[in-house]
């Protein structure tokens, strides 16, 4: 037994035991078409329990964990996945993972499983407070020759304590039965009313959800960027100015170092790790709650909530989840879009992606924020978000309106919704731990080697003499100076902003460190940078660099799930999209009668749009022929 | 909260209303609830509505569900 497959239904846990398993941190949250490809990786079995496993001769066993699925006849794009896995490879054992919410729901997918003549385990993922019932479970054993398990997978000892008792099952004692499924005697638990938790409650109620979700989020807010956050900000900035800094440029100093290493250390190198690194206690704060919020499954009760809302600007509640999860990375968001079930779906949401910015962008967010709008950081930050929802929402309603989805009412219809449940504190945390240290590292990598490139280019002319960090001679200030003055109407143009601009494109997390280095200033005097009107400028840079285009990683992966042609029409509208939302917002800050007049033009929009709907529903339904009828989406699934 | 307000349920536990016929509702939305352990006939209870009304919070047993209003209309026959 060298190969084991993990196959179940949607949001059971598969990724949850799969990372136990393997010690690996996959991502893993309470909603469902979470996991959209298959991960293999070896078991990895704690060192308290290796002589259990060595008796037992258990070694090099690789396990593979499969996207969720309800049937293997199944036609979304991330079940095809599973089937045809289970079609092309001869795995020795599928275990086949239910969950105890619902034990009937898992039926359809274990008898299917059964006609495969492979051999299968059974193990229910007992999820508190849905305990299996004894005679239920009794009653599984009895009828069926398939070895069933039950464990919380949020235990690691009890997971590994059923892998010690399913490497000592003999199989040859067993004989699949494919009729067991369909007898009665599991029906006694069907009939049973569903009953709800307070925050349930709370979340499913159409007037409850929205105060309770913008409540969530703004604890979320406080939490990050508050004392909290604040108070471990300023403790890493502390040990950066007082400690690193000046230790750093006393060493130099006393090994009497030439001026420009002196330069390139104290200029380039250590003004870039001490920006970001400053804000890295918030970034990691947010990331928490974010994990902790996905985990109690709050973002799949926004998805039901803003169905019917996103449907009007053609696309669905499941587009939510891959919105929700760009604000931790864009590349993976991507790649969630699989989930959804047609093409025309996936790519209006992928569209939408790059203006719902990256974590990655975070410490650039909070440094401008924090110095120009100290008092109000929260709001600023918070305004900033809700722009980039606002664009995404617009640009989407604009698409609707020139290219309308006919069939988006048949497109999921059906989804299920997770039950809330606490979250797994440990968990969020070494998710949140993992994705600071994949920063770190990816940060340290890069920041080391473009830190170096762009001190270059700031200290040398085309000569490649040394003309001091900053100079006007410098090779950087002439190429900049070419594309700087496109950034006039929107306030920012600087040589540091372009930098920076040109900087994110190959990585979000530079953003902050070349502006800081590129303008040669400390980070106290950042904001001397916009010239004029500090606060229209920087906002109005805040929000272009928010819904610019994301970094090379993501749109290689926006390639790889559609085409060439797609992936630059991602870059156009992002960079359109950036250019006018920033050049209104700035615009907007300096005269309120622009954004008076604005809003006014909107408005006049919006009321031509519906007298222009009002004649349409006027016309005959062309399916039914009923004047009445405004369906003709609907008229069109029935006739069909 | 009192979820048996609404109740959906097949045309025979329904004397009140005209038979509603499976075909009403649209072969997706069948095969959907087939793969959710949810035959024609299972008794479903609405439990909630979305923001805009448009979208219906239903359950059975302890599986929540959402579907669109859009197909609810087809059902709605089924209220008790």
């Amino acid at each position: 037994m060298n190969n084991i497959v993990l196959v179940g239904n949607p949001n059971v846990g598969k990724t949850t035991l799969f990372n136990t398993l393997t010690n690996s941190n996959f991502r893993a949250g309470n909603w469902h078409g979470l996991t959209v490809d298959t991960q293999s990786r070896n078991l990895h079995i704690p060192k308290s329990l290796e002589p259990k496993f060595n008796k037992l001769h258990i070694e090099n066993i690789t396990i593979t964990d499969l996207p969720g699925t309800y049937t293997l006849d199944a036609d979304s794009f991330e079940e095809k996945i599973t089937i045809d896995y289970l079609k092309k490879h001869s795995d020795d054992l599928i275990i086949n993972i239910w969950d105890s919410i619902n034990i009937e729901k898992n039926f359809a997918l274990s008898s299917a499983l059964v006609k495969t003549s492979k051999k299968i385990v059974i193990i229910i993922n007992e999820i508190s407070p849905y305990k299996v019932p004894t005679k239920i479970l009794h009653q599984i054993k009895a009828s069926t020759n398939i070895p069933v398990f039950v464990c919380n997978f949020n235990s690691k000892k009890s997971i590994f304590d059923v892998f010690l008792h399913i490497f000592q099952v003999n199989f040859n004692i067993y004989n699949n039965k494919l009729q067991f499924f369909d007898t009665d005697i599991f029906k006694i638990n069907t009939l049973k009313k569903p009953t709800f938790t307070l925050l349930e409650k709370i979340f499913i109620h159409r007037w409850s959800f929205p105060i309770g979700f913008l409540f969530t989020i703004f604890i979320t807010f406080f939490i990050a960027f508050g004392p909290v956050g604040d108070f471990f900000s300023n403790l890493l900035s502390r040990f950066f100015i007082d400690i690193i800094g000046a230790q750093l440029l006393d060493f130099l100093k006393s090994v009497n170092a030439h001026p420009w290493c002196i330069d390139l250390i104290q200029n380039g190198i250590f003004i870039a790790f001490k920006s970001v690194f400053s804000f890295l206690p918030q970034m990691l704060l947010l990331l928490t709650c974010f994990n902790i919020l996905e985990d109690i499954g709050v973002f799949s009760y926004l998805a039901f909530h803003v169905d019917g809302l996103l449907r009007k600007i053609g696309l669905t509640g499941k587009s939510v989840f891959s919105l929700v999860l760009s604000y931790g990375c864009n590349t993976s968001a991507v790649t969630t879009t699989r989930n959804l079930p047609s093409n025309t779906l996936r790519r209006r949401t992928i569209l939408l992606i790059p203006f719902f910015s990256c974590s990655a962008e975070l410490p650039l967010m909070l440094s401008l924020a924090s110095l120009i709008f100290s008092k109000y950081r929260y709001w600023i930050v918070l305004a900033i978000y809700l722009i980039g929802i606002l664009t995404a929402f617009f640009v989407a309603l604009l698409i609707n309106l020139f290219h309308k989805e006919k069939y988006i009412a048949s497109y999921n219809v059906v989804t299920e919704l997770p039950r809330l449940r606490l979250a797994h504190l440990s968990k969020t945390l070494k998710d949140a731990f993992a994705n600071f240290k994949d920063f770190a590292s990816k940060f340290v990598s890069l920041i080391t080697i473009s830190s170096f490139i762009l001190w270059f280019l700031m200290s040398f002319d085309f000569g490649l003499s040394y003309v001091g960090s900053g100079s006007l001679d410098s090779m950087f200030i002439h190429i900049s100076s070419v594309i700087t003055p496109i950034f006039i109407p929107l306030g920012f143009a600087s040589v540091a902003c372009t930098a920076s601009i040109l900087a994110s494109i190959i990585a979000k997390e530079l953003a902050l460190p070349i502006l800081c280095t590129a303008s040669t200033l400390s980070l106290a005097k950042i904001n001397d940078i916009f010239y004029a009107d500090s606060v229209a400028s920087s906002i109005s840079f805040l929000v272009f660099m928010f819904l610019f285009i994301p970094c090379i990683a993501c749109l290689i992966n926006i390639y790889n799930e559609t085409n060439l042609q797609f992936t630059i029409r991602v870059i156009l509208t992002s960079i359109f999209t950036a250019y006018i939302v920033s050049f209104i917002t700035y615009h907007a800050i300096l005269n309120p009668i622009f954004l008076f007049i604005l809003v006014s033009f909107i408005i006049l929009l919006a009321v031509g749009r519906c007298f222009v709907l009002k004649y349409i529903r006027q016309q005959n339904c062309k399916y039914c022929s009923n004047h009445s009828c405004s369906q003709n989406i609907q008229c069109n699934i029935l006739n069909k | 909260m009192t979820i048996s307000d609404k109740k959906y349920t097949s045309l025979s536990h329904s004397p009140k209303h005209q038979p509603l016929t499976i075909q009403k509702l649209s072969p997706n939305t069948l095969k959907h609830l087939n793969k959710l352990g949810i035959d024609i006939g299972s008794i479903i209870y609405r439990v909630g509505t979305s923001i805009d009304s448009n979208t219906l919070l239903l359950a059975h047993d302890n599986i929540l569900f959402y579907l669109s209003k859009v197909e609810c209309n087809n059902i709605e026959v089924c209220y008790e």
